[in-house]
């Protein structure tokens, strides 16, 4: 079974409402994880980039089964097949 | 100036430079002389109670700062509230050279408080007892007028003050919602505040370089035009509604799900559609009061709050039904975030078989306004739920199914798919609140690291809390398209062309110095840890999404929080905070 992403609002219409990827059986790190996603959706990269800092995101939420990923160790969080993986957009306007 | 309304006492008050260099003006004198002058343990709704009525040093004489801060102790929560409007209200009281009024003991017979260059008076106004706030709004129309409705009358616990509301407003009318702040003017027998100003610009800002005061004018106003107005939309903040259905955190049947299917319904695009005018508040060129008309139904400032917690939370998928809804509870004078809470609250305890001898279902509009009159004139159940969510609860042994923290019921974003609003509700200092962090706004970069969100509740709370010392609207840094950094470097030189000394730092400090001194009041009454906490149903996954907080998360990004605020771990401000924070001597 793959990782699911499913993505909400202005990210669904960037990439879709959902990706399935597998990863190596013994998981892969987020930061390694999501720079995949980058290169195959530049356009993500308005809300989440990966520079010398790390993982940085402006106003996304990432949650990996339903928890939020800083309580599962953040970009070093291990990614396994099987999890989904839920990225909610910032809120604009009001 | 000081009303006391036991005696009818009139009087003006110098403020000390050294209070208005350590706390400015809007939320910070107000949360100072409430800590100074509010007895603890005191009954809110008593003559020792005090309301706090504040203006910013910067409002008429820069663009934009026309808000208006009512602050006293909540009858809600028994703990410290303010709540901002709009309006014109500010503007006027700086014209009337005064940055705030104290409002203080009780009258015996229902009174207003009118201010003009020729008399400031307290007249008695039986004649008005009962009126709606577009009543009020009516009868002084040549006036800045600052009222409530019948609810406010009637101690509604969550009855609001409300500014400028009348038919076909000529300047957007402003609403300090929560808390329940009208209820203190009601307990007080004070009906209303009718306000003209006399003095002009020039006359408010002797000694002030006019070159320079154009050049951050004209600076302020670019970026506004270029950064701010573009992400105003239709008005309001009704564009979040999409956002937010999208993301799935709209709270729907009482938050027990994130979405609903027919969102588009009440979303902006929808609204834009009826949309009729739209109104701004003096001196400001962001036009953010919308006027809606469907049908026979006309409407005025629909808010995403208002849509979201008495739309798809009760089910209702209509915009005539929230229109109607809207008009109600701004007439009588009630707030929208409370009363979408409670109804909903009802709703589900009638749902699950727990309420007997009352039948409501979701979605049954013309039920729900029934429900909000009984409430605002304590008819029946309505008696019960005036009292507020948890008080209700409590009465209707039903603790389960709420939605508050420190009895403020929690607004319009659901905390389990936007997790970094859990901590900005739990530490919030007027209790369930999203306004002091708005957590999930773009504005700024942070790490995935879970001192990042900590850090980011912790700026923003102390940012805002500076910001509403001048008092700056809430719909212009929230909605700048770029970091809003330049734009409150702008702030800090306005303030300073007053005499003020501040630079970045300095105002974040000044924030940091109300943010602790609010908590202080709250710790007075008694609050701790133990307060700091999430309604119960955000500990359960949702059934739509699996969506959760576990309380070990959450209690890890408390006990961080409580080390960057240089809190005990009990939540209380520890003494070298006070002493780095100049607190100490309080």
């Amino acid at each position: 079974m793959a990782v699911i992403v499913r993505f909400y609002g202005a990210l669904k219409e960037i990439i879709g409402e959902r990706l399935e990827l597998e990863v190596p059986s013994d998981g892969i790190l987020f930061v390694n994880f999501i720079s995949e996603i980058l290169q195959k959706h530049p356009l993500l990269s308005k809300y989440v980039v990966v520079t010398e800092k790390g993982v940085e995101v402006k106003g996304v939420t990432i949650l990996v089964n339903g928890r939020h990923i800083v309580f599962l160790g953040g970009e070093k969080a291990v990614i396994r097949n099987g999890d989904t993986i839920d990225i909610l957009p910032p809120l604009h306007g009001g | 100036m000081r009303v006391d309304l036991s005696s009818d006492k009139i009087e003006e008050e110098e403020l000390t430079d050294s209070i208005v260099e350590k706390f400015i003006g809007g939320k910070g004198l107000a949360a100072y002389l409430m800590y100074k002058e509010i007895k603890p343990g005191i009954d809110p709704f008593s003559p020792e109670n005090k309301l706090f009525i504040f203006a910013g040093p910067l409002a008429f004489i820069y663009p934009t700062f026309v808000r208006t801060v009512v602050a006293s102790k909540s009858p809600l929560t028994g703990l410290f509230c303010d709540s901002y409007a709009g309006g014109s209200f500010a503007v006027e009281l700086r014209r009337a050279g005064y940055i705030g009024i104290v409002i203080e003991g009780k009258s015996d017979k229902l009174k207003c408080l009118k201010i003009t260059r020729e008399e400031k008076r307290l007249f008695e106004c039986e004649q008005l007892r009962g009126k709606t706030t577009y009543e009020v709004g009516e009868l002084f129309r040549e006036y800045s007028v600052l009222t409530i409705g019948p609810a406010g009358e009637n101690r509604v616990r969550f009855a609001g003050v409300y500014i400028d509301w009348r038919r076909n407003p000529t300047t957007r009318p402003g609403v300090a919602g929560r808390g329940g702040l009208g209820a203190i003017l009601g307990s007080k027998n004070l009906k209303a505040i009718v306000l003209k100003g006399w003095f002009r610009v020039d006359e408010l800002t002797k000694g002030v370089d006019r070159s320079v005061q154009r050049d951050l004018i004209d600076r302020y106003l670019k970026i506004i035009e270029e950064d701010v107005m573009p992400g105003i939309g239709i008005g309001g903040n009704l564009p979040v509604f999409k956002v937010s259905a999208e993301a799935k955190i709209l709270p729907t049947k009482n938050f027990q799900l994130g979405t609903h299917e027919l969102w588009r319904e009440l979303a902006d695009e929808a609204w834009a559609k009826v949309l009729v005018n739209r109104i701004t508040c003096p001196t400001c060129p962001v036009k953010c009061g919308t006027t809606i008309r469907e049908g026979g139904f006309m409407t005025e400032r629909i808010e995403y709050e208002t849509v979201a917690m008495n739309g798809p939370n009760l089910l209702i998928l209509d915009r005539r039904a929230l229109m109607l809804i809207n008009n109600t509870l701004n007439a009588l004078g009630m707030d929208t975030i409370t009363t979408g809470s409670i109804l909903a609250f009802v709703t589900e305890l009638c749902e699950r078989g727990l309420l007997k001898d009352y039948e409501i279902s979701w979605g049954e509009v013309d039920s729900y306004v029934k429900l909000i009159y009984d409430t605002a004139y304590r008819r029946g159940l309505g008696d019960i739920l005036a009292e507020g969510l948890a008080r209700a609860a409590k009465i209707l042994n039903a603790e389960e199914y709420v939605l508050h923290i420190k009895g403020l019921e929690i607004p319009a974003y659901d905390p389990r798919g936007v997790v970094g609003m859990t901590l900005a509700y739990a530490t919030a200092d007027r209790g369930g609140d999203h306004l002091r962090a708005w957590t999930v706004g773009a504005e700024v970069t942070t790490k995935l690291t879970l001192e990042d969100l900590v850090n980011l509740t912790k700026y923003l709370q102390d940012r805002n809390a500076a910001l509403w010392t001048l008092i700056a609207c809430d719909n212009i840094p929230s909605n700048a398209i770029r970091p809003p950094d330049e734009m409150i470097r702008i702030y800090i030189k306005m303030l300073n062309t007053l005499g003020l000394n501040y630079d970045e730092e300095g105002f974040l400090k000044l924030g940091e110095r109300i943010y602790n001194l609010t908590r202080l009041f709250n710790v007075r009454e008694g609050v701790r840890r133990k307060d700091d906490d999430l309604p119960p149903r955000f500990y359960k996954p949702r059934e739509d999404t699996g969506w959760v907080i576990t309380r070990e998360d959450f209690e890890k990004m408390l006990n961080l929080y409580y080390t960057k605020r240089g809190w005990s771990s009990d939540g209380v401000p520890l003494k070298e905070t006070l002493e780095r924070l100049g607190l100490h001597d309080l």
